[in-house]
């Protein structure tokens, strides 16, 4: 097993966000989380070939021992550019289609769009603003304004699922996510979400809890300056009970 | 599905009836709360993102002082904000009813079943209807995690 890899019995999501922040590893997988030997071989497999995720994040994660462009394209369920805040209706509305026609779960349905909503608005909103370069959008208010991404600069939305497990994708063209920051977002959530609120304008500071909160994996990778990639995986065909009670899987591919 | 917001009058109380999305378009500024109480019907919400969360918060936090505040047909993604976001309804605030997910392991059915206050919740307990079955008569269970979804009620 690799140094980069480790294994905790149960570990609360608090705990796994601490442990990912304090610790040396990058991949934590918890045998008795969703999918764990499945998990435990992409962690591998990042491990050693991280560009692997960048490439092809739906068979790195689903496949990760049949990775090809072929597969990758063809395992996709939807995969879509976009670069404005006009299209995040027709992307959630995709979405839905999609999980409708995998599931007759409408709490699964709401989980999905809950993530690729945070997803999308972070693309747009957050990552240009973070940008060391563009440093646009900071502080736009979101109430108002409709934003679009630098000329000829895309982010892509994209799913996959191998019948257990639905991932949802995003990956923007900025590479700009402090990591350190986003986890420590994350963890100051599970003290009080309503203290971790921004009530000023921006993002409300909570979207990455929920994404968390909602997956049973998240994977997450930066290029800097050139790309972001985050991966939220769900699991389909078992009880939102089952889905809420799961320990977590967390991978951070560098 | 964009968020709409429809006023009316329940005996002479000020009834919002909450439909779409709360999310960075909806529009909190098209339902004032002014009066001394009001309702909040939410069965047609169909979802709420992060600012959406954060935009209600300063919705309710804009009510005048003393405004008690009742919200009925709570679906599950609200609850869920309820639980989550401690001040999500401001103290005080009465929940006359709300939607609780039910499977069926065997046909992979789901419901909703709406729990009225007085009747399966009440004085912080929980009294679940002893069945419930899918529409082919398949029984079900409650889809949540108990001491989570119904933190709220205690």
């Amino acid at each position: 097993m690799s140094a980069a890899l480790k294994t905790h019995p149960a570990l609360t999501p608090q705990q796994l966000i601490e442990q990912m922040i304090s610790g040396s590893e990058t991949h934590i997988c918890q045998p008795l989380g969703w999918m764990y030997d499945e998990e435990v071989q992409s962690a591998q497999l990042l491990s050693q070939k991280s560009e692997t995720f960048f490439s092809h994040p739906a068979t790195a994660i689903l496949w990760p021992k049949e990775i090809s462009s072929r597969n990758e394209q063809s395992s996709l369920l939807l995969n879509r550019n976009f670069c404005s805040s006009d299209e995040k209706n027709g992307l959630l509305d995709e979405m839905k289609t999609i999980v409708n026609g995998i599931s007759r779960s409408s709490t699964l349905v709401d989980e999905v769009i809950a993530v690729t909503d945070e997803f999308v608005t972070n693309a747009l909103y957050n990552a240009p603003y973070v940008d060391p370069v563009t440093f646009v959008n900071q502080r736009i208010n979101r109430l108002t304004t409709k934003v679009k991404l630098d000329h000829g600069k895309q982010a892509r939305l994209f799913a996959a699922q191998d019948g257990k497990r639905l991932l949802i994708g995003v990956e923007d063209p900025y590479g700009s996510l402090d990591v350190k920051s986003y986890l420590n977002r994350i963890h100051k959530c599970y003290s009080s979400v309503k203290d971790s609120i921004n009530f000023g304008e921006g993002g409300a500071g909570i979207g990455s809890y929920i994404i968390f909160n909602t997956g049973s994996s998240l994977y997450y990778g930066v290029k800097p300056g050139e790309k972001t990639l985050l991966v939220c995986v769900v699991p389909i065909k078992v009880s939102r009970r089952q889905r809420e009670d799961l320990p977590k899987h967390l991978h951070w591919i560098k | 599905m964009a968020c709409t917001f429809q006023n009316s009058t329940e005996n002479g109380t000020q009834c919002i009836t909450v439909k779409g999305a709360i999310d960075e378009d909806a529009n909190f500024a098209q339902a004032p709360v002014t009066g001394a109480a009001v309702i909040v019907d939410l069965t047609g919400v169909t979802a709420i993102n992060s600012v959406g969360i954060r935009e209600w918060i300063k919705w309710t936090k804009a009510f005048p002082a003393g405004c008690q505040m009742t919200v009925r047909n709570c679906p599950k993604i609200v609850v869920d904000q309820i639980n989550m976001v401690l001040g999500f309804l401001p103290a005080g605030t009465k929940v006359e009813s709300f939607f609780v997910p039910y499977y069926s392991e065997a046909s992979g059915n789901e419901k909703m079943v709406l729990f009225v206050n007085g009747r399966e919740f009440k004085d912080g307990k929980v009294n679940p209807p002893a069945t419930v079955n899918d529409d082919g008569g398949e029984p079900m269970e409650m889809d949540v995690i108990e001491t989570k979804y119904f933190k709220f009620v205690s």
